[in-house]
C-alpha cells in the first residue's frame, strides 16, 4: 500500500516538477545558460498567488494564468536589458552563470524587503479543499490539482515547439544558433521569446509550489533552482520533451525516499543530480550534447 | 616580489589588529574569508573550476577537527591538521567532479555540498555528528590562539598563491586555462595538474573551517555548511579579481568589512548590495579591482608594451635554419616510428581505414589527399589527441597507440596545429619555455626554437596580440621546444606568402638533417615539393598511393581522387 502511494504520489509531484523545470530547459537549449534565478522566479510565483488570494481571494488557478503573461514580461524585459552585454564576454558561458546568480540574489533580497523573510503558506481551499480517494489511498486535493493543471501548460508548450512556425526556429536555434541565423532566422528574437516563455512557466509553477513545497519563502529560490537542475539533467539538457521523464523519476525518486527512509529525503535532488552528472551527462534520453 | 610583500603586510595588518580594534570574532571571520578568497583563487583563477559546493570542505573541516577533538582526544593544533586533512579527504572523493566543465561542474559541487550536509546533519546520525543538537567544543576554545591561527593560514595560504603565479607549477595552470589541447600538446599532465590545485583548495578551506571552530565554542551543521560561505568566498574573490595575489584579499577585506557594517543586521539589505556588486561586476568590471587597478597603472606607462611586439609584419628572415653544420646530429637511417594498421571510427564513418608507414630519423613523409580524406585524424591519432580504434604505432620500439598527447609529447612526439592553438594570455617566450619544460627530457635539437621560427623580438608579447602567422610559427616552436624525434606538421603552409613559405621549408628540411623525422600534412603542392619527394596519398581513410610526390600527379588513382573521375 505505501509503495503503491508512493508511486502515484511520485508521478503527481513528477507532472509539478515537470513544470517547475521546463522553463530552465528552454532557457538552456536556446542560450546555452544556467539561469540560476529560475527558482527565484518560481518563488515569486508563489507570492503573486498568496497576494492575489489573500487580498483578492483570487483562486491560485487564477493566480497560475495570470502569471504567464507577467512572467512572459519581466523575461523580456530581462533578456534585453542583458543580451547585448553577454556575447562581449571572453567565457560567456561562465560569465552568465555568474550574472545570473547575481540576479538570483537581487530577486532574492527584494523579495525579502517586499514580503519578509517567513514562510507563507495558504490552506488548501485557496486552490481545492476536497482530497482525492483513490485505491484506499487520499491524497491532498492540492497536489492532484498542481499536478493536472501542469499538463495543458506542458503540453501547450510541446505543440508551440512542435507545431508552430515560431517552435520550429527555437528548436533551429536549439541545434545551431549561426545556422539558424544563416537561414534567416531572427536569434535575437527567439532567444528573447524563449527567455520570456521560460520565465513564464517559472511564474505559472510558483502558483502550485506554494502547495507542493509546503509554503514558500524568499531563501527557497536556491533550492528550487538546483531540483529543477536535476530534473532537467535527469531528462537531457536541451531536450523539453525529457523535461517530463526527468520530473517523474525525480519525483518518484523522491516519495519513494520520503516513504521509506524519510530523513535521508533531502539528500534525493543532490545525489540524483551528482551521479547523473558523472555516470551519464547527456541525461537519459540524451544524445551527446555540444559544448556540455 | 611585489606579491610576497603583500602577504607579509597582510598577516602584519592581522597580527596587530587585535590590539587596535576589540572585536576579535570578527577579525577571525575576516581573516577566514581572506583565505577562503584565496582558496577560490586557486581552484577559479589558475584552474578555472568555480566551486559553488566549497563550503563543503569547510564544513567537513569543522567537523574533522570537532570529531577528532571529540573522538581522538587530539590537541587544538592536531585537530585543526586533521580538519585540513579532512578537506583534503572531501576533495579526493570529489575528484571525480572534475571530469566536469563551467556550470555543470559548478551546480554539481554545489549539490556535493548540500549532500554533505544532508548526512552530517542527518538526525538518525546526530549521536555521531552532533549536526543537529549542535558540537561543542568548549574543551579546546582558545580565542587568542585560534586566532593566531588563522592568522598562520592566511601568511601560508598567500605564499601557496604566490608560488602558484610565479612558479612553474602556476604556469602550467595558465596555460591550461589558456588553451587546453595547446596545454595538452605541449606536455602538460592537465588532469594531474587540475587535482593538484583542487586538493590544495579543498585542504585550504578544510583548514578554515577547522580553525573556525576552534574559536567558536558551540557549532551547528547549518552554520558551517551554509551556502552563503561559498558565495562570499566567491564574490570576495571575484570582487578582488582572481588570479591576482593581492585581489582576493582586498575584496575579503573590504567586503567583509562592508558586511559587519550593515550586513549583520540587515542581512537582506547585504545581499542586494552584492547581488548588484555581482551584476555590476560581471557585466562592467570582469577583472574585478585588480583590473581597474592595473587599467589605472596603464594610463602613466609609456606604451613601451607595443614599441617590441604587436602583430606587425617582422623583418628579416622569418624561419631560420639553425647555422650548426648540418652533420652535427646527423642519425639519418634509423627507424624511429612504425605505423601499421591504423584505424579510427567515427560511429559508422571509418575516418582512418587501415594506414601503415615506417619512418626513420631525418626522413619526411609528406600525407597528401582531397578534403575528408582522413590526414588531419592521422595527425590526431598519432599525437594522442584521439584514440585509435585499432592498429599499432610503435615509437622506438615501443607501442604507444593508446597513450594520451602529453604522455606522447614527453616520449618525443610533437606537433602543429592546421588551426593555430597559442597559449593565448601567456608570452611567446612562456609559451615555449612551457613546452621545452613538460616535454621530452634531454637537449633540444633547435637552442633557440623562437628564434628559429623568426620571432625573436616577439618574445615578451603575449600570444594572442600575434598575428595569424606568427601564431602558426609560435606552435611549431613550442612542438620545437618539447624535443622531439617525431615532428607532426599539420597544414602550416596555408595562409603563408611565398617567402615564408620558402624559409619554412628550408627549416623543415634542415631539422630532418638534425635527425628529426617530420610528418608533413599539406595542400601545397610546390611548397611540399620543397620539403621531401616521398609522399603517401589517403582517400577515404586509405592509402591509394606511396612514393614520389613527382609521380603521384601522374598516378590514375591520385589525378581522379583530387579531380574527380
Amino acid at each position: 500500500m505505501r509503495l503503491e502511494y508512493a508511486l502515484l504520489a511520485g508521478v503527481l509531484y513528477g507532472m509539478f516538477y515537470a513544470l517547475a523545470a521546463v522553463g530552465l530547459n528552454l532557457v538552456f537549449g536556446v542560450l546555452r545558460v544556467v539561469n540560476l534565478a529560475h527558482g527565484d522566479w518560481i518563488v515569486l510565483g508563489s507570492f503573486l498567488a498568496w497576494e492575489l488570494y489573500s487580498t483578492f481571494h483570487l483562486n491560485v488557478l487564477f493566480s497560475a494564468v495570470v502569471a504567464l503573461p507577467l512572467g512572459m514580461a519581466a523575461g523580456f524585459i530581462l533578456y534585453w536589458v542583458l543580451a547585448p552585454r553577454l556575447g562581449r564576454s571572453e567565457d560567456p558561458e561562465m560569465t552568465s552563470f555568474v550574472l545570473f546568480f547575481g540576479i538570483s540574489q537581487i530577486i532574492e533580497a527584494l523579495a525579502t524587503f517586499g514580503f519578509g523573510n517567513n514562510q507563507r503558506s495558504l490552506l488548501p481551499n485557496a486552490l481545492v479543499a476536497a482530497p482525492l480517494r483513490l485505491g484506499g489511498q487520499v491524497y491532498p486535493g492540492v497536489l492532484v490539482a498542481s499536478a493536472v493543471a501542469s499538463v495543458p501548460l506542458l503540453l501547450a508548450l510541446y505543440l508551440y515547439l512542435y507545431r508552430s512556425h515560431a517552435g520550429a526556429a527555437t528548436r533551429a536555434v536549439m541545434a545551431n544558433p549561426a545556422e539558424a541565423a544563416a537561414v534567416g532566422i531572427n536569434v535575437r528574437k527567439i532567444s528573447a521569446l524563449t527567455f520570456g516563455i521560460g520565465t513564464a512557466a517559472a511564474v505559472a509553477a510558483g502558483a502550485f509550489s506554494i502547495f507542493v513545497e509546503g509554503g514558500t519563502s524568499p531563501s527557497q529560490g536556491v533550492a528550487l533552482t538546483t531540483v529543477a537542475f536535476a530534473v532537467i539533467v535527469i531528462g537531457s539538457l536541451g531536450n523539453v520533451a525529457g523535461t517530463v521523464l526527468g520530473g517523474l523519476v525525480y519525483g518518484i525518486a523522491d516519495q519513494m525516499t520520503a516513504t521509506f527512509a524519510s530523513s535521508w529525503a533531502n539528500l534525493v535532488p543532490y545525489l540524483i543530480l551528482i551521479l547523473v552528472m558523472l555516470a551519464r551527462p547527456s541525461g537519459l534520453l540524451g544524445r551527446a550534447t555540444r559544448d556540455a | 616580489m611585489p606579491d610576497a610583500v603583500v602577504g607579509v603586510v597582510a598577516v602584519l595588518a592581522f597580527a596587530l589588529a587585535p590590539s587596535f580594534y576589540g572585536n576579535e570574532l570578527l577579525l577571525l571571520n575576516m581573516a577566514l574569508y581572506v583565505v577562503l578568497a584565496q582558496g577560490i583563487n586557486v581552484v577559479y583563477g589558475f584552474a578555472g573550476y568555480l566551486p559553488f559546493g566549497y563550503v563543503g570542505f569547510f564544513g567537513a573541516g569543522a567537523y574533522g577537527a570537532s570529531l577528532s577533538v571529540r573522538y581522538l582526544h587530539v590537541p587544538a593544533p592536531l585537530a585543526v591538521i586533521l580538519g585540513g586533512v579532512a578537506g583534503a579527504l572531501t576533495g579526493t572523493v570529489l575528484l571525480p567532479l572534475l571530469r566536469l566543465a563551467g556550470p555543470y561542474f559548478a551546480i554539481t559541487s554545489l549539490a556535493a555540498a548540500e549532500a554533505i550536509y544532508a548526512v552530517v546533519a542527518n538526525p538518525t546520525l546526530d549521536f555521531v555528528t552532533q549536526g543537529t543538537s549542535g558540537t561543542d567544543l568548549a574543551s579546546i576554545y582558545n580565542s587568542a590562539e585560534s586566532y593566531a591561527a588563522a592568522v598562520c593560514l592566511v601568511g601560508a595560504t598567500v605564499a601557496v598563491v604566490v608560488l602558484l603565479r610565479w612558479g612553474n607549477f602556476g604556469l602550467a595552470l595558465r596555460a591550461i586555462r589558456s588553451n587546453y589541447l595547446a596545454a595538452l600538446c605541449a606536455g602538460i599532465d592537465v588532469v594531474r595538474a587540475r587535482r593538484i590545485a583542487w586538493i590544495v583548495s579543498a585542504t585550504i578551506a578544510g583548514l578554515a573551517g577547522a580553525i573556525f571552530a576552534w574559536a567558536i565554542a558551540t557549532f551547528y551543521a547549518s552554520a558551517v555548511f551554509d551556502l552563503s560561505v561559498s558565495v562570499f568566498a566567491i564574490v570576495f574573490a571575484l570582487f578582488g579579481g582572481v588570479g591576482t595575489t593581492a585581489g582576493p584579499i582586498v575584496g575579503a577585506v573590504l567586503l567583509y568589512g562592508l558586511y559587519s557594517a550593515i550586513g549583520i543586521t540587515a542581512p537582506s539589505s547585504f545581499e542586494l548590495v552584492y547581488g548588484i556588486l555581482i551584476v555590476v561586476l560581471v557585466l562592467f568590471v570582469p577583472r574585478g579591482l585588480s583590473g581597474l587597478w592595473h587599467g589605472f597603472l596603464q594610463q602613466f606607462r609609456p606604451t613601451k608594451g607595443q614599441l617590441g611586439g604587436g602583430g606587425g609584419p617582422s623583418t628579416g628572415r622569418l624561419f631560420m635554419a639553425s647555422g650548426q653544420p648540418s652533420e652535427a646530429r646527423m642519425e639519418g637511417g634509423e627507424e624511429i616510428l612504425r605505423v601499421e594498421n591504423l584505424s579510427r571510427n567515427f560511429g559508422a564513418l571509418r575516418a582512418v581505414d587501415g594506414v601503415s608507414f615506417a619512418l626513420a630519423r631525418g626522413e619526411i613523409l609528406g600525407l597528401v589527399g582531397p578534403n575528408g580524406s582522413g590526414k588531419t585524424t592521422v595527425i590526431n591519432l598519432l599525437s594522442g589527441v584521439y584514440q585509435p580504434s585499432g592498429g599499432s604505432v610503435v615509437l622506438g620500439g615501443k607501442n604507444v597507440a593508446h597513450l594520451k598527447c602529453h604522455h606522447l609529447v614527453r616520449m618525443g612526439i610533437a606537433r602543429t596545429f592546421q588551426i593555430p592553438q597559442p597559449l593565448a594570455s601567456l608570452t611567446a617566450a612562456e609559451n615555449v619555455a612551457l613546452a621545452s619544460r613538460h616535454g621530452r627530457p634531454g637537449p633540444m635539437a633547435i637552442a633557440d626554437p623562437i628564434a628559429a621560427v623568426g620571432l625573436a623580438s616577439q618574445r615578451d608579447t603575449a600570444a594572442k596580440d600575434l598575428n595569424a602567422s606568427q601564431q602558426k610559427r609560435l606552435d611549431l616552436a613550442r612542438a620545437l621546444a618539447t624535443g622531439p624525434d617525431v615532428l607532426l606538421v599539420d597544414e602550416m603552409g596555408a595562409g603563408l606568402s611565398p617567402a615564408e613559405l620558402d624559409d619554412l621549408a628550408a627549416l623543415l628540411r634542415d631539422l630532418a638533417k638534425q635527425g628529426i623525422a617530420l610528418v608533413v600534412v599539406e595542400h601545397l603542392m610546390g611548397f611540399l615539393a620543397q620539403v621531401t619527394d616521398h609522399v603517401v596519398v589517403l582517400d577515404a581513410g586509405q592509402e591509394i598511393y606511396r612514393g614520389s610526390l613527382g609521380d603521384a600527379v601522374k598516378d590514375e588513382q591520385v589525378i581522379k581522387v583530387f579531380l574527380g573521375a
